[in-house]
């Protein structure tokens, strides 16, 4: 992060606590019966939850000022207000009341200090040329986001990151170029999507069939670590939906690149360095596709596929009807070569990759193992990868050498392209990061206003114990995500219950460091927010008729307006979760007033079951919902029972497993909220407060729970607020937790060994008065210890709660 | 017969091939090839005897190149030019919609 000049050393006033953030998780803990109280009658889909007035309801859509909005909605887009009255302009403080110590651990407790400093240099009007640009840059918003867009390429060139091998997911923007001659051939958006779906699958390895590939080659099946997605912006900064089109009066294109170019009767394509170029249109010669080595010119830079062979709806036609002609292309795009080595049949070719085995010429159709060329027995031809020139159903995977290459490829002559995207889409949470090796933490301190500490990768900032001072009088936990490199977007309520917002571009606050962009509404409990793509932002927050309200921010403006928002239905206690599996998915999961958990979704065009409508999954939680995404089309849900202990559910892309309205029992006794991460593919960690306050983990690895199905990893400590977990890649966890003395602690994973000790903790500082939705006074069963890594063999799956 | 009279764009419809040496092409425009992920080679006859041969490459695309057609007599025709130069090929069949190839 672009370093800061430290302002005036702010003393912080000792206030008098404050009422405590209002805890929309629920802190009365009434449960419907005994924990039993299922209602099969509800356990359809499209119902509507317990408890909510139809007829109160305003209309589904438009754009509502939530209810309860009462003189703060005219002052809608005032960019810039300070937050309520006392906000100050501080900076680089260490909290008031700090360095309290308390917590058991044997901590760093590094030294304090100031910030890291660094003045910025002045701007300087130098022509007329800065004129424009000023006057462009206030009045033409597209044109301030294109320069926030450089000023951040040139940090990331900056900080290295670019230069440095790409170790997360890179997520490449994709535009779609739909030339067609007839009607039929103007494939609609939904086989465009299917066909980004499938491009997602087969690089992140989630493609089911993925199962089908022989047992010798199986452990070679590999994680791309590259997503796809429909460009949100075009190359002149404009919002976009990634697809475009034109009728041609061609016939059928053959492979000499007619189509990528307007002059010739296709469509021209956009700038190679941001995005992956897919034409799609008639191919004479039944031709399926083509690609472009990396290397070659802008103009023709991307991947041409025969509309028959496109995605796996509307006109896609077997055997070629799976998609799979747009993976092979990209691989190719990619820089991977033909795995039979491009020599006709013989067997001195090459792909230049170590772990395919030598092949004769290319299979074709779907063969059957094993199929023996140039004398590579037993397990012969791997003729079930993408680069084979097999059906669509028979090729299923990328070697973790074909990996390599095209991570080559990314961190060499396509380095310009992509962000970098989490494994997941999780909801926002005080605590985030941006990138590898970066971490930015958000806390409220005792005077509510808000405080910032990051982790650059080599030293936490402004210092281990200090905190830069952000300004405000919060009324939520802060809520951060990132969207991209060097993107910070925080949210927070104010005194007037609104919705306030600010955001790091890179190189500065934006309104300012101390101030906050008003985004209306009355909201009760902590807003969420999730990224599915780079600018872009989906904001949940509940109403004060606990109905679910949601706005958004689609690159260019905010929908449905900056201080409006449109009206979800539901009446939910507790907040709201919401994770995505993948560009333009949302799924959002929250309690209802019978304590059951209900789901709903949006696809990409529409919500599910309906705008207002909810799925109902059952169970009786005590807890939110926590869930993550580990994959495309992969769901995991955790809550708390009235037992106390975890419950999961999860979908499989299918189905909900154990059961639509069933709960896999996973043991304990929990207090408050659980956490749940996922730092890769089939891999998920969890992190819980026991009856003795201690820390408790336990975590998926692809195959089984640890320690065991009900037991907890004992990881020390007397915590006071709920876990906050974060992943910058994969085998890495940094958890943070308050304790007794309300200051920061943090312990780390770093892939061998728990930091600072397993059962230790760094200090960190400050008194926190908001890092949490609050550890609940109500404790079941006191005395009761968290079972320690002892399996308690249970019945599984289970319905939640005592039956 | 001359070699304006294969004017048009030819691809090769290799499942038609009846013989090691013979090679069966369509219009390329016209014929409904199966779709399939193996390239097919191309011959583009254009004025005063010009040829450009398409090779299906390495990235499904094609890598082309020209040559000028000199008639030997007896439909067979010498490459000049081009990968092969040198090269004589025979046309065996010439119909508008067929085109049969030996190559020499």
């Amino acid at each position: 992060m672009a370093t800061k000049k430290p302002k005036e050393s702010t003393s912080m006033p000792g206030e008098a606590p404050v009422k405590e953030t209002a805890d929309s998780t629920g802190t009365s803990q009434t449960m419907q019966g005994n924990g039993n109280g299922h209602d099969h009658a509800h356990d359809k889909t499209a119902s509507c939850m317990p408890g909510e007035k139809m007829s109160a309801a305003p209309e589904e859509t438009g754009d509502f000022g939530m209810p309860g909005l009462a003189g703060f909605g005219s002052s809608g887009g005032n960019a810039a207000e300070a937050m309520g009255a006392g906000a100050k302009d501080g900076g680089a403080d260490t909290m008031p009341g700090g360095n309290m110590g308390g917590m058991g651990g044997d901590g760093d407790k590094g030294a304090a200090g100031g910030g890291d400093g660094g003045g910025e240099p002045p701007l300087a009007r130098r022509c007329g040329t800065m004129d424009v640009h000023r006057r462009l840059l206030s009045t033409v918003p597209e044109y301030a986001r294109a320069r926030d867009q450089i000023e951040i390429q040139a940090q990331r060139y900056e900080l290295g990151e670019l230069s440095n091998e790409r170790t997360g997911v890179t997520r490449i923007p994709v535009v779609v170029h739909v030339v067609w001659n007839t009607a039929l051939q103007n494939v609609s958006d939904a086989q465009v999507a299917s066909q980004i779906d499938v491009l997602n699958r087969d690089f992140r390895r989630t493609n089911p069939d993925v199962n089908t590939t022989p047992a010798p080659f199986l452990p070679l099946a590999t994680d791309s670590r590259v997503e796809f997605v429909l460009a949100s912006t075009d190359p002149n900064g404009a919002a976009t939906n990634g697809i475009e089109r034109r009728q041609t009066s061609t016939a059928s294109f053959t492979a000499n690149d007619a189509m990528k170019s307007f002059g010739s009767g296709g469509l021209n394509a956009w700038p190679q360095s941001q995005y992956l170029n897919l034409w799609v249109c008639p191919l004479a010669g039944g031709l399926l596709g083509y690609a472009q080595f990396p290397g070659g010119p802008a103009a023709t830079d991307g991947v041409v596929i025969q509309q028959s062979a496109f995605g796996t709806v509307g006109t896609a036609t077997a055997p070629f009807n799976l998609g799979r002609t747009a993976t092979h292309e990209v691989g190719h795009w990619l820089n991977l070569n033909h795995i039979w080595g491009d020599d006709g049949t013989g067997c001195s070719g090459t792909d230049n990759v170590a772990d395919t085995p030598n092949q004769g010429g290319f299979n074709t159709g779907a063969p059957t193992f094993p199929r023996i060329s140039c004398s590579n027995g037993p397990n012969g031809d791997m003729y079930m990868n993408y680069m084979d020139y097999v059906d669509d159903r028979a090729m299923v995977m990328f070697s973790a050498g074909q990996v390599a290459r095209m991570q080559a490829c990314l961190d060499g002559v396509r380095s310009t392209i992509g962000v970098a995207a989490g494994a997941n889409r999780r909801s926002s949470s005080p605590v985030v990061d941006w990138g590898p090796n970066r971490i930015d933490a958000f806390v409220l301190g005792t005077n509510r206003a808000l405080y910032h500490k990051w982790w650059n990768g080599s030293s936490w900032g402004p210092s281990v114990t200090g905190y830069e001072h952000m300004g405000g009088i919060c009324t939520s936990v802060p809520q951060a995500v990132s969207w991209g490199a060097n993107r910070l977007d925080v949210f927070v309520t104010g005194t007037d219950s609104a919705l306030y917002h600010k955001w790091w571009n890179g190189a500065s606050w934006g309104p300012s460091v101390t101030g906050y962009e008003y985004m209306g509404g009355v909201c009760v409990g902590d807003p969420r927010i999730v990224s599915w793509d780079a600018n872009r932002l989906d904001v949940f927050v509940l109403g004060t008729n606990r109905a679910l309200y949601h706005k958004w921010w689609n690159g260019s403006s905010w929908g449905p307006s900056v201080t409006g928002y449109e009206y979800m239905g539901g009446v939910c206690v507790g907040q709201p979760e919401i994770v995505s599996w993948g560009p333009n998915r949302l799924d959002v999961f929250v309690i209802g007033t019978d304590r059951a958990l209900y789901h709903k979704w949006w696809d990409g065009s529409s919500w599910g079951p309906s705008v207002t409508g909810y799925e109902r999954l059952g169970g009786v939680c005590t807890s939110a919902p926590h869930a993550v995404a580990w994959g495309p089309n992969r769901l995991d849900v955790f809550v708390t029972g009235t037992d106390g202990a975890l419950y999961h559910k999860w979908w499989d892309g299918a189905s909900w497993g154990p059961s639509l309205t069933g709960f896999e029992r996973m043991g304990g006794i929990c207090i408050g909220e659980p956490e749940v991460v996922s730092w890769g593919p089939n891999r998920l960690d969890l992190f819980v407060i026991g009856t003795d306050s201690a820390l408790y983990h336990k975590w998926w690895n692809g195959a089984s729970w640890g320690p065991s199905l009900t037991g907890y990893e004992y990881m020390g400590g007397v915590c006071t607020s709920q876990p906050r977990v974060t992943s910058w890649a994969a085998n890495r966890l940094d958890v943070f937790v308050t304790g007794t003395d309300s200051a920061l602690y943090h312990k780390w994973w770093n892939g061998s060994a728990w930091g600072p000790s397993v059962t230790g903790y760094e200090y960190m500082g400050g008194v926190i008065s908001a890092f949490r939705t609050d550890v609940k006074p109500e404790q079941p069963a006191p005395g009761v210890d968290m079972p320690s890594a002892q399996p308690k063999p249970l019945p599984s799956p289970v319905s939640m709660g005592a039956s | 017969m001359s070699a304006d009279s294969l004017a048009g764009s030819w691809t090769h419809s290799y499942e038609e091939d009846g013989s090691a040496d013979v090679q069966v092409y369509r219009p390329t425009q016209a014929f409904a090839f199966p779709p399939g992920r193996r390239g097919r080679a191309t011959l583009e006859f254009g004025a005063a005897g010009q040829m450009v041969s398409g090779m299906p490459g390495p990235d499904d695309g094609q890598s082309k190149t020209g040559a000028t057609l000199t008639s030997l007599g007896m439909n067979r025709y010498r490459l000049d030019g081009g990968q092969t130069p040198g090269q004589v090929i025979e046309i065996v069949q010439s119909e508008p919609d067929l085109l049969k190839v030996r190559r020499l």
